[in-house]
């Protein structure tokens, strides 16, 4: 089968980040901009995240596809964090599932077991050669408590670039990410209620800005934390 | 998203131009509060505005990394959104002229047979996309064009109801420097996002909102303008 090769090139188009809703985002004086996210890892990771929860709902074999085609892309370096945690201690969790591109071409195979072009397809994504294209993601594993929320103070992010926070619940869940610079402002919020949640701003200067992660569910819930 | 609930007719009907059929209920007194809900409960359908700015991102990727597939899967989600065409003239402005490219879907697929150089899997996956039957399986999206010179801002007053989801986007159709910006009644910055920009808030009172387009561009250009 003749199938059409995907893509090896950094993506250099800017694809938007979710809603940013700063309350101080104006006085912010760290921040110069709220730009839309972009063609970075993160927000690619984002877009992956988000087409396959669509592809899921629509039961749509290919849209899994090019999101595991979108995670593959990416290539993280796992780095420790350790939050300040509240919430209740003795909430169950709910069963820890990461998303992954091979994951994601297994579901779109289950949609489809007997659809060639499906199978080919995916296969055609295995063997290229673009994972881990695009680097610079530390990413850190954390469990939410019930209705928890998890601070992380003084992350560093550098001035010179477009900096980001995403957040992937490693299962079923809804989580809110929002950004305070040094002296408190929020300068990011990613209010929409999903199991993904991706802040990101522009720095006008190096600085350390806090990320605090709040799970809207009672369950506790495990997830990644993901930044530049 | 996994979001499958059809917004009410009636908060379709509420969003309106100045002039308009103005906001019924009276807003506070107090506008120097932000005029945004904390509440934001989660949809138990998708939002027509969230599937567009979805797709928006997809295509932008696809065309990014010369991507058919993602361009064929951005044309899929963008099938299933019924949308409707209105005319909303910016401010002391005319609404822009008709668009290079109204019909998006067959657009998008043409872009991705293009991409993809006619592959015959390619092809067959457009064809199949342009033959289904599923547009319009969620309704709710009204689509605006407009054209707007270099270094510009279209202004225009929407209303939004309370407590419910109220979501806008832009897309750049010529260019990619288009950024959107909704201030509340107050001044209050509620939302920034670069092209393709996605804004989703739900106000606290029904109210009044600024929607600014800019075109941070020095060429003239086109625009769609969405919201639910």
């Amino acid at each position: 089968m003749d199938l059409p090769m995907f893509a090896r090139r950094p993506s250099a188009r800017i694809v938007s980040a979710m809603s940013l809703v700063g309350v101080a985002l104006v006085a912010a004086a760290p921040v110069a901009a709220a730009e839309g996210g972009g063609a970075t890892p993160i927000g690619q990771l984002a877009l992956s995240a988000r087409l396959a929860e669509w592809g899921r709902a629509d039961r749509n074999p290919l849209a899994l596809i090019v999101a595991a085609e979108i995670r593959r892309r990416s290539s993280v370096k796992t780095v420790e964090r350790t939050p300040e945690q509240s919430g209740e201690a003795s909430a169950a969790a709910v069963p820890a599932v990461e998303a992954t591109a091979d994951g994601l071409l297994a579901e779109a195979e289950a949609l489809a077991p007997k659809d060639p072009t499906i199978r080919a397809l995916a296969d055609d994504v295995r063997g290229t050669a673009t994972k881990g294209l695009v680097a610079g993601v530390g990413v850190s594993r954390s469990t939410l408590k019930g209705a928890g929320t998890d601070w992380y103070r003084k992350l560093r992010f550098e001035g010179s670039r477009y900096a980001e926070a995403y957040v992937e619940l490693s299962g079923r869940g809804t989580v809110h990410v929002s950004v305070y610079d040094e002296a408190g402002n929020l300068v990011c919020r990613d209010p929409n209620p999903s199991s993904v949640a991706y802040c990101g701003w522009m720095p006008s200067k190096t600085a350390t800005f806090d990320v605090k992660v709040e799970n809207q569910s009672t369950l506790a819930v495990p997830y990644r934390m993901f930044t530049n | 998203m996994t979001l499958r609930i059809l917004l009410p007719l009636a908060l379709v009907a509420g969003v309106s131009l100045v002039g308009s059929a103005m906001a019924q209920t009276a807003a506070p007194a107090d506008k120097s509060k932000e005029n945004v809900s904390a509440e934001t409960t989660k949809p138990t359908g998708p939002l027509p505005v969230e599937q567009l700015h979805l797709s928006a991102q997809l295509a932008a990727y696809g065309r990014a990394n010369k991507d058919p597939l993602s361009l064929i899967v951005a044309a899929q989600i963008r099938q299933q959104v019924g949308t409707k065409v209105v005319e909303r003239a910016p401010e002391g402005g005319e609404a822009g002229a008709a668009s290079p490219a109204t019909d998006v879907v067959a657009s998008l697929l043409d872009e991705a047979k293009a991409v993809s150089k006619n592959d015959k899997t390619i092809v067959a996956l457009a064809d199949d996309v342009k033959a289904s039957a599923t547009k319009g399986r969620v309704g709710g999206g009204i689509i605006s064009l407009g054209q707007i010179t270099g270094r510009t801002i279209h202004n225009r007053t929407m209303n939004f109801r309370a407590k419910e989801a109220a979501e806008i986007a832009v897309v750049g159709i010529d260019t990619s420097k288009i950024m959107l910006e909704v201030f509340d009644e107050g001044g209050h910055l509620i939302c920034r996002d670069t092209d393709p920009a996605y804004c989703r808030f739900t106000p606290a009172w029904t109210g009044e909102f600024k929607v600014k387009v800019h075109n941070n561009g020095t060429s003239l250009a086109h625009y769609r303008l969405e919201t639910n």
